[in-house]
């Protein structure tokens, strides 16, 4: 057994206690043995320092957990955030204009003027738009009418006498107008949504749902009016 | 699987970290973390530095871990109760240390904690110090990566049995004749100072 093993022995523990103490004697007289005792206890503490240095900078490296021992803090946290976006959110859902508000915003905005090549096709449907752009609105929707008197499917007439019944706030009339229209077969069909306006202008018993409806049938149906009408749903 | 939840139970932990290999790991990493928040206390209570409360954690971690694993610990309190209490030992022997300059007695293998006669603890402690251990420590990473991660291990609590198991030896004689002689070597190393 060499001296190293006799010092680990003694320094686990495993010697008897008369070999504990025949060993303890040498280590007093022998100065040399006390240097390679205290060499090996020195090694096992540098070891294990080495050791610790990189499991420091192991377990510093990872995020802290936040304190488990403190859930009162966590919980009241939780509240005081769950109340703050409560508040945040009446407070937004307030500043937020409601749907009517809002599609009235849009019709103003959108309907003030109709484009003449919106027209682009019988004389009589460029002068009710020249009409409609100069606020004479009811001449506007007599010369609409007269057309589709002579054309009832005209899909820009329809269109028009809508818009222009829309504009004069008789809603019943515009969502004739725009039902007929969306019975046309017009590849890009504005009718659903130009209905939608109505009824929601309107805001009679069920026009809010049957709003919802037209608005829904826009977005999936890729009809014209679907990014309005995917924001408004939103 | 246990190691996909932050906090384990201490009979998880205790298992984890005898079971060895990577379970050892996460159990350690997860024990670490889960009562890391006596680091901020302790920095409050006992005025150290942070380093200091870190380093004082770190150890005491390390301390339950030798534990655990040499079955030292014996379950007679919880883990949190005696991770605490091996921490409060430190940053006390660090508040002291800070005041008197006097040498750490709460170190993995304290001279303290051995039934030897006074003369003899006298002698030894004369011969142990910082310097000399951090003179050590530099020597130790001159020594062959084998004999390296051998002592490192040696140094971490392993038993000649877990080193074998670890560092594919053929059995736990052939590793402490094996770290023996490392040991030997870094010896070596040491007295050409």
């Amino acid at each position: 057994m060499n001296e190293l093993e006799q010092i680990e022995r003694f320094f686990q523990g495993e010697m008897s206690a008369t070999e504990q103490a025949s060993f303890e004697k040498q280590i007093q007289e022998n100065p040399q043995l006390a240097s390679a005792a205290a060499f090996y206890w020195q090694a096992h503490q540098a070891a294990r320092l080495e050791v610790l240095a990189e499991k420091r900078k192991q377990w510093e490296k990872a995020p802290a957990v936040k304190p488990l021992r403190k859930p009162r803090f966590s919980i009241a946290a939780g509240i005081a955030a769950v109340v703050l976006l409560a508040i945040l959110w009446l407070v937004w859902n307030r500043s937020q204009p409601n749907l009517t508000e809002r599609v009235m915003a849009y019709s103003n905005t959108n309907f003030q003027q109709l484009s003449l090549t919106m027209g682009n096709a019988t004389d009589s449907l460029q002068e009710g738009i020249i009409l409609y752009n100069q606020g004479k609105f009811p001449q506007a929707e007599q010369i609409f009418e007269v057309q589709l008197t002579h054309a009832p499917k005209d899909a820009r007439a329809l269109k028009f006498a809508g818009i222009t019944a829309m504009r004069l706030k008789n809603y019943d009339k515009a969502i004739q107008y725009f039902q007929q229209l969306s019975q046309t077969d017009l590849y890009e069909n504005p009718g659903p949504f130009y209905e939608a306006l109505a009824r929601i202008q309107r805001n009679q018993a069920d026009d809010q749902a049957k709003a919802q409806q037209l608005l829904k049938r826009v977005v999936q149906e890729n009809l014209p009016g679907k990014t309005q009408a995917t924001e408004w749903l939103d | 699987m246990i190691f996909f939840k932050r906090t384990l139970s201490d009979a998880d932990l205790i298992a984890g970290i005898r079971a060895g290999g990577l379970n050892r790991r996460n159990c350690e990493n997860c024990l670490y973390d889960q009562f890391r928040y006596l680091i901020r206390e302790a920095t409050f209570k006992h005025q150290l530095l942070p380093d200091e409360s870190a380093s004082a954690y770190s150890d005491a971690v390390l301390t339950v871990i030798e534990h655990i694993s040499s079955q030292r610990y014996e379950g007679r309190s919880g883990l949190k109760t005696y991770l605490y209490q091996i921490f409060y030992n430190k940053c006390v022997d660090l508040v002291r240390k800070n005041s008197t300059n006097r040498e750490s007695v709460h170190q993995g293998l304290s001279l303290d904690n051995l039934s030897i006669a006074d003369e003899t603890r006298s002698i030894l402690q004369n011969l142990i110090s910082d310097s000399e251990i951090s003179y050590l420590r530099q020597q130790l990473t001159l020594l062959g990566e084998k004999c390296q991660r051998m002592l490192l291990a040696w140094g971490e609590g392993f038993s000649d049995e877990e080193i074998a198991r670890n560092l594919d030896y053929q059995s736990s004689a052939v590793a402490k004749t094996s770290r023996l002689r490392c040991l030997e070597k870094l010896r070596t190393l040491y007295r050409t100072r």
